[in-house]
């Protein structure tokens, strides 16, 4: 008997470039990403909300966290 | 060799000292402190986010500036990178002193400069027996407290911030009430850490001291008063409005003790110092009049507030920058600005043998408040400070 190869259904993710506002780093942001979704930085960890999606346009904003031991 | 900037995030103060670094022409380096991989082992150190490896970017930096926004982060930082072999500013023993007030302050007592009487109890509210059982010490804290301070105590957790979890009590059922709510936590691991209130009438200030290495230590001629009768505490988070006050030599000269009290002989540092003047009842103004003018002034300073609070720093924080100098510079030219700020002075200078010292941060905050009112721009002796370091 012949071996078959299993057949995978994988679909094809398509991605948009964008840059990380603080330290520059590239993303690969997937295009079904929606506004109001939070990513995350792979180059400094930033979290960071995307604020608009327009096309092959990504706006991507830094977060305003606090913890509870932040400070000076 | 190089600077390193080490943060979790940047707010405003490290987009400043990156605007300030330019200015001066002094690169920096960027280290991440968030979501990044320190690992040791043998023969290894892997410094690495998801993207990038750190390690050798790392080895290239000499002297970091820790802006860890994290308290408890900032010391795992320095003392990380001072094993590492880099100077950091500040210091790991200045990061532990600064973490908790009472250390703090135990340090200032010992040289003889003048503190709110504090008293630290080794003790929280609760118990737990190992049966389950719940153990109330709140009775023995408040008569500890009650007996050292006396019938007004403030309770302050010991590594608090921006004025969060200080409470004041005036008689003992408060007192109970307040010592049952401070439960242990990041900000306070260790007991109960209580001050008496200083009669500080309606403002404190926050001044700057400063040291680069091969130099002597500085006092910036200028504090930040930040005022307002709205609440015993001072803080700007709280709504105080912040004038600019001249110190008189004798405070200049205390605060420099502080700051080589607390830098244990460090070359380079930088704190900003949070002083009380107990003020009693020597007032040369009535309150009423103080108060009125506190109300004109809080009208120019809401557009401060607002421009503070606008989004557009996370966009384009030159021009936001710009926006909030010039919101600055229109609320300090009004005439109610000037009169509380000629009050202020006087005050301070009638009632200097009487300033406290309450606390030292080692991380400050400086970019919108201090830089455009006290005028000095921290970013400045922070990297001058790290140069001198190289």
């Amino acid at each position: 008997m012949s071996k078959q190869t299993p057949i995978l259904n994988i679909q094809e993710v398509k991605q948009m470039k964008a840059k990380c506002p603080d330290c520059d780093a590239d993303l690969d942001v997937p295009t079904d990403t929606t506004k109001g979704e939070i990513l995350s930085c792979p180059g400094c960890g930033l979290e960071l909300e995307v604020k608009d999606v327009n096309g092959d346009c990504i706006d991507l904003q830094e977060l305003t966290l606090e913890g509870e031991d932040w400070g000076e | 060799m190089s600077i390193g900037l080490l943060y979790e995030r940047s707010e405003n103060d490290e987009n400043g000292i990156k605007l300030t670094a330019e200015q001066l022409g002094i690169d920096l380096t960027f280290i991440p402190f968030r979501k990044i991989a320190i690992t040791i082992g043998k023969n290894l150190l892997n410094v690495a986010s998801k993207g990038k490896n750190f390690t050798e970017v790392l080895k290239d930096i000499k002297v970091v500036l820790n802006r860890a926004q994290s308290k408890n982060r900032r010391v795992y930082a320095a003392h990380t990178l001072e094993v590492l072999g880099k100077k950091v500013i500040n210091s790991s023993t200045i990061e532990f002193t600064c973490y908790s007030k009472f250390r703090t302050l135990v340090e200032l007592w010992a040289l003889g400069l003048s503190i709110p009487k504090t008293t630290y109890v080794p003790c929280d509210p609760f118990d737990k027996t190992k049966d389950g059982r719940v153990i109330h010490n709140e009775l023995d804290i408040a008569d500890l407290l009650q007996q050292e301070i006396g019938t007004e105590v403030v309770i302050k957790p010991d590594a608090g911030t921006h004025g969060k979890g200080i409470v004041l009590s005036k008689n003992r059922q408060t007192l109970l009430g307040n010592i049952q709510k401070t439960e242990p936590s990041i900000i306070n691991p260790v007991g109960i850490v209580a001050q008496e209130l200083i009669q500080k009438w309606f403002y404190d200030l926050r001044i700057i001291v400063f040291k680069e290495k091969g130099k002597q230590p500085v006092c910036h001629p200028i504090a930040l008063a930040r005022a307002g009768f709205a609440d015993f505490r001072t803080n700007t988070f709280l709504g105080n409005l912040v004038f600019d006050a001249k110190l008189p030599f004798h405070i200049q000269k205390l605060a420099v003790k502080c700051g080589e009290t607390l830098s244990k002989n460090h070359d380079a540092w930088v704190f900003a110092l949070d002083a009380m003047v107990n003020v009693g009842e020597n007032k040369q103004v009535d309150d009423e009049i103080v108060k009125a003018e506190l109300q004109k002034a809080a009208e120019t300073f809401a557009v401060v507030t607002k421009i503070k609070k606008d989004e557009t720093r996370l966009r384009d924080f030159k021009v936001w920058n710009s926006k909030l100098e010039t919101a600055f510079k229109n609320y300090m030219s009004t005439e109610p600005y000037a009169k509380i700020k000629s009050i202020i002075e006087e005050n301070v200078q009638i009632n200097q043998a009487n300033i406290v010292f309450h606390e030292a941060n080692s991380c400050p905050e400086f970019w919108e408040q201090t830089r455009l009112v006290a005028g000095i721009n921290v970013a400045v002796p922070l990297l001058k400070g790290a140069q001198s370091l190289l």
